[in-house]
């Protein structure tokens, strides 16, 4: 590893993930995520086949309610990751979605830290450039559709960290 | 369930239960000389010669690097079955489920079934980073701390379904201590009592220190053969009777809580003949307490969401009637690799020939051994689970 690459988020990606991290922004507020043509099932780790019916007919879709519980979560003391060892105690959760699949998440400021709380999931670059998810409160953070409370703007901005590259800086200024 | 009965081992005997002890680090010392070590050990142990060695399982996270084909060169071996196991921590009873169906039917007349796995410094991260594709991209992005973010998730969503708090997996880790303590191999053996455990650090709430296994370097390894082959060798063994195997069960399930022992449980004990009440040494994979809990409920050893109550009990302990982990398990004695997969049925072994490490839990007479592997995105894939017996004296004992 680079001392650049470690002072960054996890950059490295399988084929899978690149598919993951190549889907389009929502325009809607919502998630985009793969989906597949033949059962309409949302993939997620993406593929490029469907674990459900194994159908290769998929493509990025937006989910616009990409809403869910909360299944669980934890909070990190330790990280084998020095970025994120930089930044402890650091929140992550578990989101089983109402349209289905089970979402490895960061937990925004404003979401409740109880199983069962009711989330909503976005997408957003992390400081090293790579797509993520977070997940927030359904009311307190994202007021509006495709709106974003200060509180959840703060989170996604210490998500990206001080990211070096200029341009991932403005993306998700952008994204605002 | 009948199109689904399982037919159960004929003759099948497991012997040279080793271990090539463990290390904490081992700089420059790869998988493949761990391996060596513990075909070797087997050889000692047996006095099986090398050569007469025409089958081998193998398990180990190393071998990836090199091409885990390349292991049998590297062990000088001229073999008519070879298994290269993937399974992670279900690995020990599926070499022996394999072993036990190639010696059967003839494709092998000797088995050897190794797990080792070398550790340098760093080597725990660039292990864990890319473990799976669905975890280097949608988990280890996230900051996990290796695989202690879901195991953690899981362990809450555990507690809150069954109204369990921390001390009920303390417990456990502590019971695990005593019988380390006994265990001139394990690498934590000093005094644990549950204050202790419960003052530990967080690793990732709700998972403290104690909840987490130590990465380490070593090897285990046992034989598998036909029961005639063993007696005629005059090698010391246990009896196989019966052993299931289960990838990807429950696969929608929001949250690991029960694994594919609940699916196969019913048949394992049919095809071994005996029942729950019958097994009196328990070995489990306990790469966090939480699992352990998971595979004693869903292999009817305690109903759903009471394994707590049953650890509390003092069954579980090495004077309890159901013996649970006797070496200490991975909680005291470190996880070398893949080597953690096997360290319950080596240890199961040890127990029905009488001749365990540390205390003998006596008198053991039917063992269950279970393993779960391979953390992939939210949750284990792979589950397994094998019932062996003691092998009264008689010729060859």
């Amino acid at each position: 590893m680079s001392a650049s690459e470690a002072s960054l988020p996890p950059v490295a990606r399988s084929p899978f993930g690149e598919i993951f991290d190549a889907c389009a922004e929502a325009a809607h507020g919502g998630l985009v995520l793969p989906r597949c043509g033949g059962c309409g099932a949302w993939i997620h780790p993406a593929r490029n086949f469907c674990p459900a019916c194994l159908g290769e007919d998929l493509r990025a879709e937006e989910l616009r309610e990409a809403v869910g519980a909360l299944v669980s979560w934890t909070r990190l003391h330790a990280s084998l990751e020095p970025w994120f060892r930089d930044r402890l105690p650091w929140d992550v959760g578990l989101v089983r979605l109402d349209a289905g699949p089970n979402l490895v998440v960061h937990l925004g400021d404003g979401l409740e830290r109880r199983i069962g709380a009711r989330a909503r999931v976005l997408a957003v670059r992390d400081a090293a450039g790579r797509r993520v998810l977070v997940a927030v409160s359904r009311d307190r953070d994202v007021p509006g559709r495709g709106g974003r409370s200060a509180r959840l703007e703060e989170f996604v901005a210490r998500a990206a960290g001080a990211a070096k590259n200029p341009a991932e800086t403005t993306e998700i200024k952008e994204r605002s | 369930m009948t199109e689904r009965a399982l037919r159960p081992f004929d003759g099948v005997a497991v012997c040279a239960p080793i271990t090539v002890p463990y290390v904490r680090h081992a700089p420059g010392l790869p998988a493949q000389t761990w391996l060596a070590r513990a075909l070797r050990a087997l050889v000692e142990a047996s006095g099986v010669s090398h050569r007469e060695i025409d089958g081998l399982a193998v398990a180990s996270f190393g071998l990836a690097a090199d091409a885990p084909a390349a292991i049998v060169s590297h062990l000088g071996l001229d073999l008519s079955w070879f298994s290269y196991l993937p399974h992670g921590g279900a690995c020990g009873v599926v070499a022996l489920r394999r072993a036990a169906r190639a010696v059967e039917t003839g494709e092998a007349r000797i088995v050897a079934c190794i797990a080792g796995d070398g550790h340098e410094r760093g080597a725990f991260r660039d292990l864990v980073a890319d473990f799976t594709w669905s975890f280097q991209d949608a988990v280890w992005p996230y900051g996990a701390a290796g695989p202690n973010a879901i195991f953690a998730m899981i362990t809450r969503a555990y507690m809150q379904t069954h109204g369990v708090d921390r001390a009920a997996f303390g417990r456990l880790a502590v019971q695990q201590r005593r019988h380390a303590m006994d265990n001139p191999l394990a690498l934590l053996r000093d005094p644990l009592d549950l204050d202790d455990y419960l003052a530990t650090r967080p690793i990732a709430e709700p998972l403290h220190l104690f909840d987490c296994v130590m990465p380490c370097a070593g090897a285990e390894g046992f034989l598998v053969m036909r029961e005639d082959t063993a007696q005629r060798l005059g090698v010391r063994r246990a009896r196989a009777l019966a052993a299931v195997e289960r990838h990807g069960a429950f696969a929608s399930d929001p949250v690991q809580l029960r694994g594919g022992w609940e699916i196969e449980a019913e048949r394992l004990f049919a095809a071994a003949g005996r029942g729950c009440r019958d097994v009196d040494l328990l070995q489990t994979y306990d790469d966090y307490p939480v699992i352990s809990f998971l595979q004693m409920e869903g292999l009817g050893l305690a109903e759903r969401g009471g394994a707590a109550a049953l650890v509390e009990s003092g069954a579980t302990a090495i004077d309890g009637r159901l013996p649970h982990n006797t070496c200490g398990g991975q909680l005291s004695c470190g996880q070398a690799g893949a080597a953690g997969g096997f360290l319950g049925m080596v240890e199961a072994v040890r127990q029905l020939i009488g001749r365990p490490l540390g205390r003998a839990a006596s008198p053991a007479t039917t063992a269950l051994v279970s393993g779960y592997g391979m953390i992939d995105y939210d949750r284990g894939l792979c589950t397994a689970a094998a019932i062996l017996e003691r092998v009264e004296k008689e010729a060859g004992a």
